[in-house]
């Protein structure tokens, strides 16, 4: 005989078995009413419901105060309107349409300039809804991709997925799409719009032509209208061998630049394995990429189809290649807790703990876990000691680094409850 | 069908400041936030304003959290954390108990995972299973089990907080 699980039980508590998909809420509401078992569990559940609510309510929050709704009105005809391309009529035609941008040679613009719209071609799909915005990438960079954009008008229902242009899929290597590939397919699952799609690289890592292409995808968070920049980038040529899966797994390694909500959303929308850290100025990434030092760069791996994190050999392996390659060592354990949303990770530029890195956590939206990660031959004790008030400290040593953990307000033993977290990801 | 802006204003507000109160802990930048969430979507016109407006306000407590002075705004956060209690409070024993209280609130938030966290956060601004599914990236069949999960875990860590309380 079955039983409800305990999902079921608090939705019958809520009263959303209605909302349950097909036919199910029914079927859990007739057994509850015929099954001794279930009914003495909902009463526990019941007890667990009714203290969630007890510590939710209480006074901290009596009285709100409501503004005068015109004031808010007045405010949000003062502001801007969110930035619609002025070729896009369909913008507000209300019913579903699409366009599918083609990004081609011959297209001079960049950076969300709504004159990009003239010279692009814009097709219409019944289906679909209108893009936000988008632009076209610099002649110089301008391998052939096109990327389709749907943005439903109420929100939440963004999509952007790669449709390459019969001419790309002549002329540019596979490598190239899959990274493009990924840097769409990440934004989709991040949910937000891909303004600009611009393919780097093409040429040249380790002396090696068209094997490692980086693409960057710029892309935009409808909701805050914040605008961030991934680099995505296959190291095929890095790793060596055959890799093979489906699109988005055809990809082992990628490589992206991101920061804040960007960079965590986009480590969740990939199967992340593991991260690891290393500066970004070493010599078997491009000179584009060396262009910007200092800028940290988050490794995410995807399942291969086997299933196994990599195809090519394991962590420890891949490590010695490193520094047998002449590779400076970087920090190379987990860097961040899973579950906590990164807000960045960055190297040190400056201080006692230069060489090392720091990522930053969000542990709720006001409170921050923040990691060191020490350099070699850096000792917490050359750290200039934390003056700020409230803040826990837990120095450990892993692989002969030190790390530091601080937050605010916790226990020590709430640090090391979090460290165990971490040492979990290993 | 259009939305009548003043009736989803009215019904809206409360709880969608209740949601940021639990997120930023400060009222006035709760109310700020909830404010700035309805104007966005008066500039937007969303089909489902309840939905969206949750959205984008989880959306701005993450920014506010991003600030690149995060340190500094700890210290603030404190700070006006302590005025607003002492601007609701006029019994100093009682306004202890309510601060006391409120930190083992807040640490017991603070255990859960971020997705448990959030979707019963969602639950206790009056959303649907449904909406919080979307919001949450959840099918909705899963939205009970997380209720589940995260009801139980916040009962035991402010049960934890509190005893760690009698135990000073």
């Amino acid at each position: 005989m079955w039983h409800a699980d305990e999902g079921a039980l608090h939705a019958y508590l809520d009263g959303a078995l209605d909302e349950l998909p097909s036919g199910e809420g029914a079927a859990i509401r007739e057994h509850l009413s015929t099954c001794p078992e279930c009914a003495a569990r909902l009463e526990e559940e019941q007890q667990s419901r009714e203290q969630a609510i007890a510590i939710l309510s209480g006074p901290m929050l009596s009285q709100v105060e409501l503004p005068p709704f015109e004031e808010l009105r007045l405010r949000a005809e003062a502001t801007s309107p969110p930035r619609v391309p002025r070729g896009n009529r369909l913008h507000r035609i209300g019913w579903a349409a699409s366009v599918v941008l083609a990004i081609g040679a011959g297209w001079g613009l960049r950076g969300g300039q709504s004159d990009a719209f003239g010279s692009m071609d814009i097709l219409v799909e019944p289906d679909l809804l209108p893009v936000l915005e988008a632009s076209s990438t610099t002649p110089e960079q301008s391998a052939s991709a096109g990327v389709l954009l749907n943005e439903a008008l109420d929100r939440g229902e963004l999509s952007a997925r790669l449709v390459a242009s019969p001419e790309r899929e002549r002329s540019v290597p596979v490598q190239e799409v899959t990274a493009v590939d990924v840097g769409a397919l990440a934004a989709q699952a991040m949910q937000v719009a891909v303004m600009d799609v611009g393919a780097t690289d093409v040429a040249g890592v380790d002396g090696a032509a068209t094997d490692v292409a980086a693409v960057d995808v710029t892309v935009m968070d409808v909701a805050t209208e914040g605008v961030a920049a991934i680099d995505a980038v296959t190291l095929q040529d890095r790793l060596g061998g055959e890799l093979t899966a489906s699109p988005l797994e055809r990809i082992a390694l990628v490589d992206f630049r991101a920061s804040g909500a960007m960079a965590s959303r986009f480590a969740r929308a990939l199967p992340v394995v593991r991260v690891v850290a290393d500066r970004v100025a070493n010599e078997d990434v491009s000179e584009e990429r060396a262009r910007r030092p200092g800028q940290f760069v988050m490794t995410s791996a995807s399942r291969s189809a086997a299933g196994a994190p990599f195809s090519n050999g394991d962590a420890s392996e891949r490590r010695r290649e490193r520094r047998d390659s002449g590779r400076r060592g970087g920090y190379e354990g987990p860097l961040v807790v899973p579950d906590f949303n990164v807000i960045v990770i960055e190297a040190i530029e400056e201080g006692p703990a230069a060489g090392g890195t720091r990522a930053l956590q969000w542990l709720t939206e006001a409170d921050t876990l923040e990691l060191l990660h020490l350099p070699e031959g850096v000792t917490p004790t050359d750290l200039v000691p934390l003056e700020e008030e409230g803040f826990t400290e837990l120095f450990v040593q892993r692989d002969g680094l030190w790390l530091v953990m601080r937050a605010r307000r916790r226990s020590v033993r709430e640090l090391e409850g979090l460290l165990e977290r971490l040492d979990s990801n290993r | 069908m259009s939305v009548d802006w003043t009736e989803v204003y009215r019904s809206t507000f409360p709880d969608l400041v209740r949601f940021l109160h639990r997120k930023v802990w400060d009222v006035e930048r709760a109310q700020d936030l909830a404010q700035e969430a309805f104007v966005r979507a008066l500039r937007h016109e969303p089909k489902k304003p309840r939905a969206w407006l949750f959205q984008v306000a989880s959306n701005l407590a993450r920014d506010e959290a991003r600030t690149a002075i995060r340190r500094k705004r700890h210290l603030t956060l404190l700070k006006s954390e302590t005025e607003d209690l002492q601007k609701s409070a006029t019994d100093p024993a009682r306004e202890l108990l309510e601060r006391e209280r409120m930190g083992h609130v807040r640490e017991a938030l603070d255990s859960l995972s971020e997705r448990d966290r959030e979707v019963l956060l969602l639950w206790d601004a009056g959303q649907s299973y449904s909406e919080i599914a979307r919001q949450a990236e959840l099918a909705v069949g899963a939205v009970g089990t997380t209720l589940a999960r995260a009801r139980r875990r916040l009962a035991e860590a402010f049960g934890q907080e509190e005893q760690i309380d009698v135990a000073r």
